[in-house]
């Protein structure tokens, strides 16, 4: 053999020149190096998976709190005491999710598992709010709380029985399969299969519904402004498109898609004359520009926001979005981004919103986007007897708040409801804050910080 | 082949191997000279208001910005190296001002890794999807909890989402943050020549930009 011999002419020239010592010196420092590496990867693997291990028995702890606030939840009899285990459930469905998400299981195997957990809680508060306001349960929300029960039963069961077999070694994180599997040998189940199996019991798992922002029905609601409105041809929605950037600035339109969400449209790229793309999508019912998307950055400001704010009016009058109000602004370089919202009578619709981007430079407009105003708007919405006066809405907020002015408004609320509002805005400590008082019955609905600074306006 | 020359041989391929085995530690990236992006420009023109001798506000880092990084670091007592690293970042208060800003890095950086060379609206698209997920009930509830959710990303895991971002990244997330969804309420994207994963084609697809096929 040709390789033997070589082999066996380098061991001979390499005992001639007593060159041993020095490649076993060598291998030496590599094993030492290889095993010191090992270690490491070992320590670290352990540090990971310890952090995997805290987040799947801490989930286990909080399913298990939540498996037995719901059986409570099921024979609870008065609003006081649903409303308590509503609290006590939507922080362990909380926890419980937050711990779900750290585990290293693709989420596409738990699409039903962490639906199961952001809604329990959810749906739990929304009908301890409505025993609260004295009106007792359907036969059929009672039996949605106890098919709940019966989901949180068997995942609890199957968490605390992979619990224990973790704990006793048998299961592992699949992510190290292949350092575990050779120091580990034999049987070793992996996490991943486990939690499929998890998830199999939830493909029963029928959508709820319910007054939640997690609730199906609000997720999947149809827009207002193309239901029942003929379809229009590509070719229209080309023109429409053309129309709205300006004829002056396009030099060529094309339909590159479409979009199939619960609004559908045609995507059209537009090219511009300086030879640039915009985004546009335009809704295939109704032929509404919903988007618009300009990446150009405009390189100084040479218009006030004011002189924008123009040009954006300018814009939703020509498109037939007549009665916006301004709300808010925000300065991002040298563009500026304007909310407008609806106004009917006095009171501004904020359900009904208009987001428009302008550059500073040259009063181009860089955005648009209407996907609020398409969904809800409504030209005349039935707006309630205003039994409170402003006075006694001032009376309603807080009285470490001073009050500066109060307007009026619609708000959407989480639940998807909208109520009508008197806007008390004021300030506590330097901090803006805007309240929103029922104009019905004087009820607090909602509070939000207005941040202000140099670049506009932000509310949270 | 003499010995020598064999042993020499195998010193050096031994030492490349262990060299692989180093993998870069990808450090978060600093401005200095060289880079590019938001960060600079963010340096750029604050330098400026202050005074500085700043010649173009451009986003490159070139000699200039560093002359003018490293006279603000005399100025303020800072250690003077010419690199913009956290603390003259904290002394021109460009960092962290607030969460909501922080959200935007983190939101910017995604986009970044996982979008690069995608159309504008794409990557808009990106941002979009990370924040449809925050809002639904089978996904994390803050956008730290949706990205660094363990096999979400690929990105997160092969070290480009610490490499630097791209400017328009930026913008793109900012537009995503200003409510911007060209998904259209996907919470699945993905690259047909790419994936592997069956599962995903049996969401209902929402709309397709560039190479990512958006689905709910």
């Amino acid at each position: 053999m040709k390789i033997k011999d070589k082999f066996n002419d380098f061991k001979s020239r390499l005992s001639d020149r007593h060159m041993y010592s020095i490649v076993l010196v060598v291998m030496a420092i590599i094993a030492g190096f290889g095993i010191y590496q090992y270690k490491r990867s070992i320590d670290f693997r352990d540090k990971v998976e310890n952090g995997y291990r805290r987040a799947f028995t801490e989930l286990v702890h909080y399913v298990n709190n939540l498996d037995s606030t719901l059986t409570k939840a099921v024979v609870a009899n008065s609003p006081t005491q649903l409303s308590s285990l509503a609290v006590d459930l939507w922080r362990q469905a909380a926890f419980a999710q937050a711990n779900l998400g750290q585990l290293p299981i693709s989420n596409t195997e738990l699409d039903n598992t962490a639906k199961f957990l952001s809604q329990v809680g959810d749906y739990t508060y929304s009908l301890s709010k409505k025993a609260e306001s004295g009106q007792p349960l359907s036969k059929q929300e009672v039996d949605g709380l106890l098919e709940l029960q019966q989901h949180s039963a068997s995942l609890n069961e199957r968490l605390v029985q992979m619990e224990s077999e973790m704990f006793a070694g048998v299961l592992r994180f699949g992510e190290f399969k292949g350092i575990t599997s050779k120091i580990g040998g034999g049987d070793v189940e992996t996490f991943e299969n486990s939690m499929t199996q998890v998830e199999d019991g939830f493909s029963e798992y029928a959508s709820l519904i319910y007054d939640g922002p997690f609730s199906e029905h609000i997720r999947d609601r149809q827009p207002r402004m193309t239901e029942g409105v003929p379809e229009i041809s590509e070719d229209d929605a080309k023109a429409k498109i053309t129309d709205f950037i300006g004829a002056d600035r396009v030099a060529s339109v094309e339909v590159t898609g479409e979009g199939n969400s619960n609004i559908t449209t045609y995507a059209c790229t537009v090219t511009t004359q300086d030879n640039r793309q915009i985004f546009t999508e335009v809704t295939r019912n109704g032929g509404y520009v919903l988007l618009m998307l300009d990446e150009r950055q405009p390189e100084e400001a040479q218009l006030s926001v004011e002189d924008a704010a123009l040009a954006a009016r300018d814009l939703l009058m020509s498109n037939g979005f007549e009665s916006m109000h301004e709300s808010y602004y925000q300065k991002e370089g040298n563009a500026v981004l304007i909310n407008y919202a609806y106004k009917q009578d006095d009171f501004v619709i904020y359900t009904d919103l208009i987001k428009v981007k302008v550059a500073l430079d040259n009063g181009d407009i860089l955005g648009f986007e209407s996907q609020g105003y398409i969904t809800n708007h409504l030209d005349r919405r039935a707006i309630p007897a205003v039994v409170l006066d402003e006075t006694e809405a001032r009376g309603k907020v807080a009285p470490s708040i001073d009050v500066s002015t109060v307007n009026r408004a619609m708000i959407p609320l989480d639940d998807g409801k909208e109520v009508f509002c008197f806007e008390v805005k004021g300030t506590v400590n330097d901090k803006n804050f805007l309240v929103y008082v029922n104009v019905e019955n004087g009820n607090e609905e909602k509070i939000l910080i207005l941040l202000e600074d140099e670049n506009g306006t932000l509310t949270i | 082949m003499n010995a020598k020359k064999f042993i020499f041989i195998f010193i050096i391929v031994t030492l490349i191997f262990s060299g692989a085995v180093w993998r870069l530690s990808s450090a978060p990236t600093l401005s200095k000279v060289g880079s590019r992006g938001e960060e600079v420009r963010q340096i750029q023109i604050r330098l400026r208001n202050w005074g500085y001798n700043i010649s173009a506000i451009d986003g490159i880092y070139g000699p200039n910005t560093k002359n003018a990084v490293t006279q603000f670091q005399k100025n303020n007592g800072l250690k003077v190296d010419g690199i913009a690293g956290a603390q003259t970042l904290g002394a021109m208060g460009i960092q962290s001002s607030n969460n909501y800003e922080n959200n935007i890095q983190l939101l910017a950086r995604i986009i970044s890794a996982e979008s690069r060379g995608e159309p504008y609206s794409g990557q808009v698209a990106v941002g979009a999807v990370v924040l449809n997920r925050v809002r639904h009930p089978s996904f994390p509830n803050t956008i730290s909890g949706v990205i660094y959710q363990p096999g979400a990303f690929t990105a997160i895991n092969d070290g480009q989402f610490n490499a630097s971002i791209s400017v328009t990244s930026y913008n793109a997330a900012r537009d995503a943050m200003n409510g911007w969804d060209p998904s259209y309420g996907a919470i699945y994207y993905y690259n047909p020549a790419k994936t592997t994963n069956k599962w995903i084609y049996s969401r209902p697809v929402v709309t397709r930009i560039g190479t990512h096929v958006f689905a709910k």
